[in-house]
Parts: structure tokens; sequence; C-alpha cells
């Protein structure tokens, strides 16, 4: 048998004392190189079944066939199978028996009824896709040429709608770790606030709580419309404009909270934000960032490091902390207790703490 | 029992620097003789004599006394297998429900990666003060070290005995700041030698320590075999505390890992291998053909379920005349350091396993504590026994505590009754380093707080985030 030009890999022959080994012997997969060029075809596969309603049909009428599933969808059946396929592929349905249907991952994320509904954060958390095509220019001139920062009405507002669900979720199982169901008639001032799902999971779990609620006018829109379905509008102030300035009294609340609004920010802008969250703080009270972090080694952190890009591409000042960048911060801002909590998969939260003061003497 | 090189006048008494009282003296010499109403005579760093108080008052003048008819002293115990650095500034921080690669992998790699160089030294000094205080004298370190500067640094002001070495292997690719080829990594026991063969008369000293498990090419295995034969220094390494290492071994050789380890040379006198909880029959034989010794490490294998009790053939090793000593591990395996508690359950987890009260005795147990300890660190002519000529590596555990009393049988008290609370005061090389139970040579309470301080800095920028269970209020 003729030998195979690449042979195979064993420690025991091919172990040289330089180099690595499994680079020296044989080419590495190009499967890296292929999982990017599908990439995009991927997502946009994505968007699609949401966009016709695809998980939503098999949630409501069960495993179907592709003429069933494309006649539900009001689409050509060979391409519905086409589709369906690939998402087979992606893990995000099953195939048995010709019929698809929902696994567990779409039924619990991927359906308007699921438990953990992420359909809506699909289509906006990429950012505009003509930022990405314009990804070179981005990268030449060092600042997206159509930055979202400002646009409030066309970005911002589908992004809060989108996310609403999935912090919701978190902010509510924050709880199991910071415990501010205990706090007597907190007060909370959530900056950013987006729909506000930090300060209706705080006021639905305190009933004695308050909360000022920030952010741009017409994104605020949005959170008067969440709170009110909470029923917690009559416990909120509504305090419209940018974070940076809005009006902020000191060491008047329990808790600050910056829910994914410092990676638009640039270093300086999130250690003012810290930094005013610090002095509005009362002795005792937290502050909550919310947001994408990353490790110094991007392989540990592909989250933050994706995230990174997202921002850059779509925000003048956008990137991803650090780790050790945002607990060093919020030490620099004279908090302390600093903890990272994970309340729900992907969800991180840096949980910091005001001193109340030098501790008692124990003599 | 005692001895004496004094060939001077009769009557006139020969000075020692220092004689230690104690009620009991359990010496674990060849007899294992426990002296009532006994003293220690202590010169420089060497024992100079154990025997009855009123012989040795007859023919040493001490410049100094310690202890007195309460304590019971023994020898230092050998922790033969503990990480000083990457856990105990993150001591518990891993999750207790999680299974052997998310634990290694997901957990523990990154939090050792995050540690800096200041972080690694009082983590060592950390961790040597646990083991000091609670009766430990020598440890052998795991060989996960990444700035050893630092840490022998850190060791020589806490006064521990040691011995240590670095970080190596040449297979995993991540994380990042551990990655080496298999020159690097040959070149990295080397200069562990180079560096640190002996540091502060030999109290801290270089070993020959690889990871481990499937961690190491065969070159990088047969390397550090010559390296270790040369030297004269010890050899340690993980082995099969999972199912992992042997299945592992047997996807790529075709034979379980102490076999493959056997016929590559490897073994011999010289080596500890670390856990062994899941070997075979012809694994145990070979162990003890070779004279390898075996470091057992009973709260790691609760904590992350190994299984030793299901599988394990610790009672089979002590059969077959395999040293088999006891380690703490790292501490989110094993959150403590104190030996004597790893001891109490290496004397009790085999008697309910296998339904049988003659495994493991107390006396067994403490025996793997001091002279099997001494035996894998290669140290036995050296410590694990108080008698003439080794090392003054001395405890006095405080018997005025309730756990002591009443004190009937000594050496059922020290292994299933007392736990490292009791030690009061702690000698190496003959220097004080424990008094009524606080450190002589380093500011503990300034320890304490860096500890604190740092712990949380790692955790804080590990991105590994907090999984405590209950709310914090």
């Amino acid at each position: 048998m003729a030998d195979s030009p690449y042979p195979e890999l064993k420690k025991t022959h091919t172990m040289a004392r330089v180099g690595r080994p499994w680079t020296d012997v044989k080419p590495v997969p190009s499967a890296p190189v292929w999982n990017v060029i599908f990439g995009l075809g991927a997502y946009w596969m994505l968007v699609g079944a949401i966009e016709l309603g695809l998980f939503d049909a098999l949630w409501e009428h069960g495993p179907l066939d592709p003429g069933e599933l494309a006649k539900h969808l009001e689409s050509s059946a060979p391409h519905v199978e086409s589709l369906a396929d690939a998402l087979v592929v992606l893990g995000l349905l099953d195939r048995h028996e010709g019929r698809f249907d929902l696994n567990d991952c779409s039924r619990r994320y991927l359906c308007s009824e699921s438990p953990a509904p992420m359909a809506d954060l699909v289509a906006v958390a990429p950012g505009p896709a003509e930022n990405w095509t314009d990804l070179v220019g981005t990268i030449r001139r060092g600042e997206p040429a159509r930055p979202v920062d400002g646009d409030g009405a066309g970005f911002w507002v589908p992004l809060v709608e989108g996310t609403f669900g999935t912090v919701l979720r978190a902010a509510s199982r924050a709880d199991a770790w910071i415990s501010y169901s205990h706090l007597n008639a907190p007060r909370v001032a959530d900056l950013g606030a987006g729909g506000a799902p930090w300060s209706i999971a705080v006021l639905l779990a305190c009933p004695g709580a308050t909360a000022v609620v920030n952010d741009l006018p017409e994104v605020l829109e949005v959170a008067r419309a969440r709170l009110a379905e909470a029923g917690v509008e009559d416990r909120c102030e509504l305090r419209p404009g940018d974070y940076h300035t809005v009006a902020l009294e000191d060491e008047s609340f329990d808790l600050v909270v910056l829910g994914h609004i410092c990676r638009t920010e640039g270093a300086d802008g999130t250690r003012a934000l810290l930094g005013r969250a610090a002095a509005a703080l009362r002795p005792g009270g937290r502050v909550l960032v919310s947001d994408y972090f990353r490790t110094e080694d991007p392989s540990r952190s592909p989250q933050g490091v994706f995230m990174a890009a997202t921002m850059a591409v779509c925000t003048v000042r956008g990137t991803a902390f650090t780790y050790e960048q945002m607990s060093s911060w919020l030490r620099e801002a004279g908090l302390g207790e600093v903890r990272l909590i994970e309340p729900i998969a992907a969800q991180q939260i840096f949980v910091a703490t005001k001193p109340t003061g030098p501790p008692e003497s124990s003599d | 029992m005692s001895s004496s090189n004094d060939t001077s006048d009769p009557g006139r008494l020969e000075p020692v620097d220092l004689l230690i009282r104690a009620g009991h003296v359990v010496t674990m010499n060849p007899r294992r003789d426990i002296v009532r109403h006994g003293a220690v005579a202590v010169r420089g760093s060497e024992i100079v004599a154990v025997g009855k108080e009123a012989d040795l008052r007859a023919r040493y003048e001490a410049a100094a006394t310690a202890g007195g008819d309460r304590f019971v002293a023994t020898p230092g115990m050998v922790n033969s297998h503990i990480h000083i650095t990457g856990e105990p500034l993150t001591r518990g921080y891993v999750p207790d429900d999680i299974d052997f690669a998310e634990n290694v992998f997901g957990w523990l790699c990154p939090l050792y990666a995050t540690y800096t160089a200041n972080d690694e030294r009082i983590s060592a000094q950390l961790a040597a003060t646990e083991m000091l205080r609670s009766g430990t004298t020598c440890f052998l370190e795991a060989g996960t070290v990444r700035f050893l500067d630092d840490v022998v640094d850190g060791l020589v002001e806490v006064g521990i005995r040691g011995r240590v070495g670095r970080w190596v292997w040449d297979l995993p690719p991540e994380p990042d700041v551990y990655r080496q080829n298999t020159d690097e990594a040959i070149a990295n026991l080397q200069a562990v030698l180079d560096r640190h063969g002996s540091v502060a008369g030999g109290r801290i000293a270089g070993h020959v320590i690889l990871v481990g498990h499937n961690t190491a090419s065969d070159p990088l295995w047969r390397a550090a075999r010559e390296i270790a034969t040369d030297s004269g220094a010890g050899f340690s390494f993980h082995m099969s505390p999972a199912q992992l290492d042997p299945d592992s071994f047997l996807a790529e050789f075709g034979q379980r890992p102490i076999v493959h380890l056997a016929e590559l040379g490897v073994l011999d006198d010289d080596v500890a291998l670390t856990h062994c909880v899941r070997v075979d029959d012809t694994e145990v034989r070979i162990l003890a053909e070779t004279g390898a010794s075996v470091a057992h490490c009973p709260t790691t294998a609760l904590k992350v379920a190994y299984g030793v009790t299901q599988v394990g053939k610790m009672p089979e090793m002590m059969a077959a005349g395999v040293n088999v000593a006891i380690g703490t591990d790292g501490n989110n395996a094993s959150n403590y350091s104190d030996l004597m508690r790893a001891t109490y359950l290496v004397a009790g987890l085999f008697k309910d396993a296998r339904c049988d009260p003659q495994m493991f005795p107390a006396e067994m147990a403490y025996e793997m504590a001091t002279l099997g300890g001494a035996g894998a660190v290669q140290a036995h002519d050296q410590i694990g026994s108080l008698e003439a000529g080794k090392k003054a590596d001395i405890v006095l555990h405080d018997t005025d505590r309730p756990e002591w009393r009443p004190l009937l049988n000594v050496m059922s008290q020290l292994v299933w009754s007392a736990d490292g609370r009791g030690v009061h005061s702690v000698w190496v090389d003959g220097a004080q380093v424990v008094d009524a139970g606080h450190m002589t040579t380093i500011d503990e309470e300034r320890l304490w707080a860096d500890c604190q301080a740092a712990g949380e800095a790692i955790c804080a920028r590990s991105g590994l985030p907090d999984k405590a269970k209950f709310p914090m209020v």
C-alpha cells in the first residue's frame, strides 16, 4: 500500500523536539475557513426562518414534512426543505423520518411562546448589515461611516425591544446571587435602561422599591410601555437624556444599574459612568455592570471578542473591556467586594459595593 | 533510641541549642517508640538525641528549652502532593458539582493562568502557612508553578521545607501562558534544577516534575527520566485520577498508562505518581516492582468524585509493598491543606469501602503521612521520624484541648481525634516557625489581607462567574 502523503499523527514517532507536532506533520484542516464562509448564510437562514415563522409553525403544529411546512409558511416546498435541512445542520431543528421538528434549543429560545425567547434578538444583535459590508472601510478610517450611537429610534429602540426578554431573565435570576429582594424599599437608578428590564425585575421583587429610569427620549417610550405592562410604572420616574449628564442625586440609591451601556462608551466614558454610579450610591449600595467582557487571551472569551468587533463596526467608541479592566476600574471608583455573576448563560454582571466606612475597632 | 557522638569528659554536659520537651514523643523510629516524658535535643538544623527528658538533661546543656508535659511531639508530616499556586487564592471558587473535565479545563486551567507573579508568591506563602500551622513541615509541589523564582523567594521567607517544580508539559496548546514545545519543556525541567537545585541550605529544592496525565510526549517522558537520574532529584507527576488517562493511553498506545511508562523506562524508586485511582492489578504490580511511590489524595477523590472507594486499589498497593503517601492536592479539589484531616480520611475510607476494620489502622495512616511522605520526596534519610542525625523538623501538639482529652492512646488521638488546629509549635531545620499556633516568620495579618484582596481580584478578572448557590444579602 502506498504511503499516505500525510502520515498519521502519533506522539510516539512524530514528536520532534522542536515545533508543534500537529502542524509539523500534516496540514491543518480547512474547516475554520469553510465555517466562516458558511457563517454568512447560516446567520441569514436563521433570520429568514424566524421571519417566515418556521419555528412558530412547528411549535403550533408539531412535526411536519417539507410540503406541510411549506404550506403553513406559504412558501416554496423545495426552498423550505433546503432551509430547514440547513437548520438541522446548525443544531436548531431535528429531522426524523422526513419530518422536521423543534429540538430542545429552538423550543426554548426561538419560538414566540418559548420560555426564554431570543427570536427578536437575532435580527438586531449584530447591528446594521451595511456596517458589516463596510468593515474594511471602518478599519481603515478607524470608525464606522454610519455609527448607530445617536440613532435612538432607528437602532436602539428595536435593539432594546429585542434584548428585553433575555435581560429580564438575567435580572430576575440575579436575585439568587445578590438577593435584592431582601432590600427594604430600595431605590434604583437604571441608566441607559432600554426597556427597563432591571427596574422591572427589582420592582416586582420588592413591593416598596422605586426607580429612576433613564435613556434617550424615544427609547424611554419602550420602557414606559414595558413598565406599564408589568404594573410598576407608578413607582418609576422617567428621566430622559444622556446618562453622562442626567441629574442623579448623590448617595441616594441602593442599586445603580449600568446595563449593556459601557461597551459603547470607551474607557474614559466607562470610568466616568462608574464614578457617577459610585457617587449616586448610598454606603452599602451596589452597582451592577452588565455587559460582555473578554479575557486577554481571545480564545477564552469568544463572545466578548465578537462583541468588541460588533461594537467597533457599529459605534464610535465601542469595544469590549477585559475582566481585569472592569474590576480594577470598579475599585478605582472606590467600590469594593467586586464579584462577577452569571445568572443565565452568557449574561455576566459585575457587582461591586460602596463601602460603609471604616470597620469598627475590635478592641 | 538516643544517641550522641560526644567523647568529651564524663560529667561535662554537651551543649545543644534546644531541648524540646513533651509528655509523649512519637518518634516514628524503626521500632516506632513512643517516649513518655521525653525530649528531643537539637543542635543547629539536626536532631542530636531523642529520649527520656531526664536522660537528655543529664547529658546536654540546652541554650533554650521549649514544650512541656502537656505536649505530644511528632515528626513534621510530609504532604506528598499539593498545588501551592493556582488554587490557594481561589480556594473554593470552583463549583463542587461539576465533572472532572469541566473542573480541570473549564475552571482550574483558566484560574491558574490568571495568577500574577506576586499572586503566586503570596499563594505559596498561604499554602506553606496552612501546612506549617497544621503540622506539615515538608511538601512536594504538584509541578504547576509558573513564577518559580517568586515562589521560592516566598517559601524561603516562610521557612517550610519543600520540593518544587514548574508547570511542564509539551502537548496541550493552551492556556497560552503554559504552551511549550518539547525542547522548551526539557529546558524548563533542567532550569528548575539549575536555578533552584538547593536553596536555603537545601530546605527548598528543585524536583523533576511533569504535569503528567496525557500531556507529555514520549520524548519528554524519556528526557525527564534522564534528568532525574543524572541529577539525583526525585521525579513526580499526576496519573490516572479519572478514566481520562487510561482511556487516552489505551487509545494512543494500546497500553494502560503505567504499563506504557514502565516500557519507556520512566518508573523507578525515585518516582512519585499522584492519584493512581484508576489502575489495574498489572499496574499495581509494576508500581511495586519499580519501587515507585503513590501520592494518595483522599480529599480530592471525594470532592471530584474519582470513585476511589469504588475502584481504588490503595489496600492492594500497600499489600504489594508500594510506598503510598498522602497529599491534599489543590484547594478547589480539597479546600484545606491540613494533612491531619487527610490522614483521618486515609484511615477511614477503605475500612468502610471494604467493610473491613483492619484496613489502614491509625498507625499505618500516620506512617504514610510521615515516613511515606519522606520516601516519596526522596528524603527518607533526612525527615519523617525523630531520630538522631535527622533534620529537626518537629511538631508539638497541645493536648489541653477538648479533642485531645482524655489522652489514652496517642496514635488513635493523632489520627482519629486531633486535627491541625491543635498544633502549637513547629520547628523546621531547628528554627521555630510556629509558636502558640501562629507564624513567627511572617506577618499573618498582612498575609490574610493580601490573600483576600488578591483572591477577589483573580476571580474578578478570570471571567469565571461566582457560582455560589445561596444569595449574598
